[in-house]
């Protein structure tokens, strides 16, 4: 720290310089960030279900479904339905659509005169009343059809778009918004599913980070400014801020990550966050007595550098130990924030000073002392007195409302369903249940069967799989290939309803997959692969709701093995966003517990070597941890889900708790080896390092405050969980701390006494 | 996809099927009416073995035996797979307004009338429309427009007429000068983006081995790749038999059975 002190001080317009420059560089590379809601990347990339999604998506063309819904007063007339099928055709072009199916876009397997063919369910729109109403009939009384494609009071049908997971989403979303602009009137068109509500999620979130940043920064301003009332106390941590967030979002313009969902939170989490160094800097630099500028510059990096080493490795820490999510955005949310932290610190301990020494004037001694009078003063005086003295109510306070928070442990749950970010009144909420009441719902179980597709008994057992479906409440009942060869079967024996089931030997079998294979279009593509070893059964899903959707998938897994057994002739695998919104809760947990056990031996770990003294290292980790219990303890009480952002509260708790507790033990040391009481250095260390650990929580807790004017859900609760865990942990490094470093005079104390009675 | 494939590779043959001639100047149109133009043989009877490979590389095989008289009569009967041995597949009045399709399966022993999709659509399980199948040539749908020779070839850019409903926009072939054979045929779909038009390339076609068969040239192997899917198939005739007078009775219901 000297030796850099030295080098800021002999070169500042160097530092400020190269600063520049390099806010020039990252500041330029940003013009190539690319923000993007690719689903891919908020998909866990190793769960099985993942990887059955993307081979569902290469086999049968699409794995992931968007829905677009028209209602009218009349489905099938000559109007609704040209409109459906010429938007049906004109959505067959956008990019990352695989395939449109729709009441005018979809074939089925007909009678003939002596025969049977695969045609299209409307080859000719009818303009006639009487051909129309026997449309009508006939596909309100097919349950392939009703409740699928058309709702059973025929005001509402349904256009399905299969799409590619790998596609530009951002780009078809709007291209589909647009044509279905177009067909509007008077019949309204919407468009639901998970494609749609990541797409809204994102411009929800650009829209809201827009408001929120100048907000926070405004936030940032007036804490500084009553903290410090002067102008370098609110530009010097602003700028450090400004600067390391511009350089971070450069980085990860440069690494050629896009910015997403959660990576739009950065910026808003840095200014918050990396404020704490200067300010820390600047209370020491307005602390001391002013003497030369470069011997109190000297003497205030080398006093608080290693501090604020500390503090920004340890948030560092907490931010990177989410590298073992499984969930991409998560994990480069952890990388750059971790960058961001390690700009913010290198900025504070070069540009910081630099800038002081070139600055004209100086303070007077008046402001020093007044500085020492206020309110918060006085409450750390009083704070400081009641530990100090012999009885402090702190502990036993402490551990009575953590007994509390426990009781709220049992109440956690995981959500990982995106209805819930939005508002009950919003349009994705309102389009979701329309779909979930007219149709079979938006989003789908997957099942895929690897085996000998031609052998009958597999084939019944899958029949028989697939009727256990449909009475689950949720689902919806499929159309698979099993349907279609019991369909072909029938017509081909002139449909007689005895023969309404599977052909009973595999060449008939291997016969009518031949013929379909050879009469109709795509019909067979998205339900058996070409060399019909591998299908499909889908299910639609009518809630994403977690309790439902787990219900259903529990239950869904015991029928096949009740069916299957264990039998090695068939290889049966569930997909479908249902099934991978299940798995990531699973992983949700199980990433939380992986990032808070890293989070917290590393930081562990750094503390150690800081101060090498297990037990003031351990001192340390307990207000933390104290936070913790109480941040799942108010998750449970206030049933506020584990999900993507609400993960990430408690590694960023530790990294940024840590500090509190590391700035006051630093200090308390500081007066220790000075050859100052217990209780003289923790009076000290409160009186003075004291008020910049308020300032700083409660810089952080405002700043993280701002994401309540945020539209989501999510981010509400992410934003007054660091908020709160910020109070505790400064709390905790304020009471809880000092109270365990008395712990040893106390100890004396009571020994002295028994001493004195012996 | 099989069966497409098949039919594809006999509109291949068909077209291959002419007398060279010396090349003048030909224009565009003409090399392509006398690669098409040369249908002459009166029947055809050929074995084939498809190979078909995923992209992953795992190969499947089919053998039909295949037999044509006129332009209107075709027969395909199965050999292989097993499971499908013996199934076969009569079209008569092929191309007109008339077309009988008849599937024989013998796991039923049943004849069944069957009817494609509609014309626009796709035929038989894969992206080939039934148009393309179904007709003899390009000339129906497309104008050509001859460009700069390539490596001793013609090569011709075809482009869709507008009121045809061919599937791809636009066609770039490549065409033997000796047997005025096409030995390769990109096929490429108009697409759009963000209202902006383009050409993507979808499936290329190359015939290999063109050989000269009594009085016709013709390949004896036909790739067909599918780019998008990364999906192709090889095509290769074997035991080829060309004005072999293949008898009328070979076109029946009744034979059909057999």
């Amino acid at each position: 720290m000297k030796k850099l002190a030295d080098l800021v001080l002999k070169y500042p317009w160097l530092i400020i310089g190269a600063t520049l420059a390099l806010t020039l560089l990252f500041g330029f590379s940003m013009i190539r960030l690319e923000s993007e809601s690719d689903v891919k990347k908020l998909l866990p990339e190793n769960s099985e279900s993942v990887l059955t999604y993307n081979e569902i998506d290469e086999e049968f063309g699409g794995a992931d479904r968007l829905i677009i819904v028209f209602e009218d007063s009349e489905i099938c007339d000559y109007d609704t339905l040209s409109k459906i099928r010429e938007l049906s055709a004109e959505l067959k072009d956008v990019p990352g659509i695989s395939r449109i199916v729709s009441l005018t876009n979809m074939d089925e397997i007909k009678p003939v005169a002596d025969g049977i063919k695969v045609a299209p369910l409307l080859d000719e729109i009818p303009r006639e009343r009487a051909k129309l109403a026997a449309f009508k009939h006939k596909i309100l009384n097919d349950d392939k059809y009703v409740d699928n494609f058309i709702s059973s009071d025929g005001k509402a049908a349904m256009i399905m778009a299969q799409l590619f997971v790998e596609r530009d989403n951002p780009v078809m979303i709007s291209e589909v918004r647009s044509l279905a602009e177009k067909y509007k009137g008077p019949e309204k068109i919407l468009i639901t599913g998970t494609p749609e509500i990541a797409q809204t999620i994102l411009s929800g979130m650009a829209s809201d980070m827009v408001r929120l940043i100048p907000l926070v920064i405004l936030l940032v301003v007036v804490i500084l400014f009553l903290g410090f009332r002067s102008v370098y106390g609110v530009v010097l941590p602003l700028l450090t801020v400004g600067f390391a967030t511009i350089w971070s979002m450069g980085t990860l313009a440069l690494i050629g990550q896009p910015v997403t969902v959660i990576g739009s939170a950065i910026p808003v989490l840095l200014i918050a966050v990396g404020s704490a160094y200067g300010i820390h800097l600047i209370a020491r630099f307005d602390e001391e007595i002013p003497t030369n500028r470069d011997e109190l510059l000297k003497k205030v990096l080398t006093k608080t550098g290693l501090a604020i080493l500390i503090a920004a490795a340890t948030t560092a820490a907490g931010f990177i130990s989410n590298v073992v999510s499984d969930i991409t955005a998560i994990k480069f949310f952890g990388i750059i924030t971790a960058c961001g932290i390690a700009y913010a610190f290198i900025l504070t301990v070069t540009l910081v000073p630099a800038i002081l020494k070139l600055m004209p004037g100086s303070r007077t001694n008046e402001q020093v002392e007044r500085k020492n009078h206020g309110l918060l003063s006085q409450v750390l005086g009083s704070l400081s007195r009641a530990i100090t003295s012999r009885r402090s109510p702190i502990l036993p306070i402490t551990l009575l409302i953590l007994v509390i928070a426990g009781f709220g442990y049992p109440r956690l749950s995981t959500e990982t369903d995106p209805v819930n970010y939005f508002s009950k009144n919003s349009t994705v909420v309102k389009s979701m249940h329309l779909v979930k009441d007219k149709f079979g719902g938006s989003i789908t179980l997957d099942i895929l069967f690897d085996g000998d597709l031609k052998d009958p008994e597999l084939l019944r057992k899958i029949e028989t799989l697939q009727k256990r479906l449909e009475k689950i409440d949720i689902l919806s009942k499929p159309y698979s290939i099993v349907d279609a060869l019991k369909e072909t079967n029938r017509y081909m024996n002139n449909d007689d309803p005895a023969y309404d089931r599977i052909p009973d030997s595999r060449e008939g079998i291997a016969q009518y997959l031949l013929f379909l294979s050879m009469s109709g279009g795509d019909f067979t593509d998205s339900m058996i692969t070409s060399d019909h070893e591998t299908m499909l059964v889908s299910c639609r899903v009518a809630t994403t709701n977690s309790t439902p959707v787990d219900r259903m998938v529990k239950q869904a897994k015991q029928e096949i093995e009740t069916i299957f057994g264990d039998s090695d002739d068939v290889e049966i695998r569930l997909s479908g966003m249902s099934v991978v919104f299940k798995d990531m809760r699973e992983m949700l947990i199980n990433n939380q517990v992986q990032s808070l056990i890293l989070a917290l031996a590393v930081v562990f770990l750094m503390v150690l070597v800081l101060y090498r003294t297990p037990l003031g290292a351990l001192y340390c980790m307990v207000p933390i941890i104290i936070t913790l219990m109480l941040n799942f303890g108010i998750m449970g009480w206030f049933g506020i889900a584990l999900d993507m952002a609400t993960v990430l509260v408690a590694s960023i708790a530790v990294g940024l708790g840590i500090d509190y507790s590391v700035h006051f033990f630093n200090r308390y040391k500081e007066e220790r080896q000075l050859g100052k009481s217990r209780e003289d250095s923790i009076d000290l260390s409160l009186r003075t390092v004291g008020k910049p650990i308020i300032y700083n929580a409660l810089s952080v807790a405002l700043g993280f405050l701002v994401l309540l004017g945020s539209q989501f859900a999510l981010l509400k609760n992410f934003g007054i969980l660091i908020a709160l865990t910020m109070a505790f942990s400064s709390f905790g490094a304020l009471a809880i701390l000092p109270e365990l470093l008395m712990i040893k005079v106390r100890v004396i104390n009571l020994n002295q006494k028994k001493e004195k009675k012996q | 996809m099989n069966i497409r494939t098949i039919i594809t590779g006999l509109l291949l043959l068909t077209a291959l099927i002419c007398p060279a001639l010396a090349a003048k100047e030909l224009s565009g149109q003409e090399i392509l009416d006398k690669s098409q133009k040369l249908n002459e043989a009166d029947s055809r009877a050929a074995s084939m073995e498809m190979k078909l490979i995923d992209k992953d590389g795992e190969v499947s095989k089919r053998e039909v035996r295949f037999w044509s008289k006129g332009e209107d009569k075709r027969l395909i009967k199965f050999l292989s797979p097993a499971d499908v041995k013996g199934v076969g597949f009569l079209i008569l009045n092929a191309d007109s307004d008339d077309e009988m399709m008849y599937l024989y399966l013998p796991a039923f022993k049943k004849i069944r009338r069957i009817s494609g999709s509609a014309k626009s659509g796709s035929f038989m399980g894969s992206d080939f429309s039934y148009d393309e199948i179904g007709s003899t040539g390009y000339n129906d749908d497309y104008k050509a427009e001859r460009l700069d020779d390539e490596n001793g070839q013609f090569k011709l850019k075809l482009s869709r007429k507008d009121k045809s409903d061919a599937e791809y926009e636009q066609l770039i072939m490549w065409v033997s000068q000796e047997a005025f054979v096409p030995t390769r045929v990109e096929m490429y779909k108009e697409k759009k983006r963000s209202g902006k038009a383009y050409l993507e390339l979808r499936k290329v076609m190359t015939a290999e081995k063109i050989t000269k068969t009594g009085k016709y040239w013709m390949p004896f192997s036909i790739t067909m790749e599918d780019v998008k899917k990364g999906h192709k198939t090889v095509l290769t005739m074997s035991n080829v038999k060309v004005d072999d007078d293949v008898p009328d009775d070979y076109f029946t219901q009744r034979y059909l059975q057999r």
